[in-house]
């Protein structure tokens, strides 16, 4: 199973667009992209998961993970997701409250 | 009636044929919504990841899933294996999550899979580490055999 990982820029800001299913066996992929991201001085970053089919628990714990490691640079970690059936898992376990998710790539980048 | 049953290698990159085999199969047999089907892989998956994550790390490890359909609901199955000396264990209730805990990235499986089913139970023996997970769904079943 496939997991897509691209890395633009949008209005000076990284962007992490991810296709594909996020699950146990793929989301270690998703924690390497973005340690690697932090580590290379990108602190704020906005992941993409329109592309997303499937999200568990396993890929929350990884953004998560990401959103703690940034903010400890005072950077951030924002989303852009539509889709309900992934909204959803953020809904249940609360997380809408710790993320900032957006609508649209260049509504994340133009937020302070 | 059991509608299927699999045993899968105790590794993650097996949990997406679990969950796609009982998604498939519970959309052939019962009227489920978009959202029903959604929760129920999702449920699937948090739920062999609960009996991987459960088990010794041994090589050559497998967990059963098992799908149950009954007139109005479809019960899924995921246990791990025994081991040695297997007894029953006690029980895992879902709690409600807890935004300002300091360990939202750990284990948020156990309280997302109680919310996304009608019913569910999880036990795990205290001794082997055994651990079998119990989904049930309420739904139409499509076919009367």
């Amino acid at each position: 199973m496939d997991l897509g990982l691209d890395v633009s820029e949008n209005n000076g800001v990284t962007v992490l667009t991810v296709r594909g299913e996020v699950d146990v066996y793929t989301a270690p992929r998703l924690r390497e992209r973005l340690v690697e991201l932090a580590s290379e001085g990108h602190y704020k970053i906005v992941v993409d998961l329109e592309g997303v089919d499937f999200l568990d628990s396993t890929g929350l714990g990884v953004l998560v993970g990401g959103l703690k490691r940034l903010r400890s640079h005072d950077g951030d970690l924002l989303l852009v997701c539509t889709q309900h059936r992934i909204l959803k898992v953020f809904e249940i376990t609360g997380l809408t409250k710790v993320f900032s998710i957006f609508d649209s790539v260049s509504a994340a980048t133009r937020a302070e | 009636m059991r509608l299927a049953e699999l045993q899968i290698p105790a590794r993650a990159e097996f949990v997406s044929l679990a969950r796609l085999v009982v998604s498939s199969i519970a959309d052939d047999r019962y009227e489920l919504t978009d959202d029903q089907l959604d929760n129920l892989k999702l449920a699937v998956s948090e739920a062999c990841v609960i009996a991987i994550d459960a088990q010794p790390s041994v090589e050559n490890r497998e967990i059963a899933i098992e799908c149950i359909g009954q007139l109005d609901l479809v019960e899924v199955v995921v246990s791990s294996s025994p081991g040695d000396g297997a007894s029953s264990g006690g029980s895992v209730v879902a709690a409600p999550v807890d935004v300002d805990a300091g360990a939202l990235d750990q284990h948020l499986g156990i309280p997302l899979i109680g919310s996304l089913v009608d019913e569910v139970t999880i036990e795990q023996d205290e001794h082997t580490y055994a651990a079998q997970i119990r989904l049930r769904v309420r739904c139409d079943r499509l076919d009367i055999d």
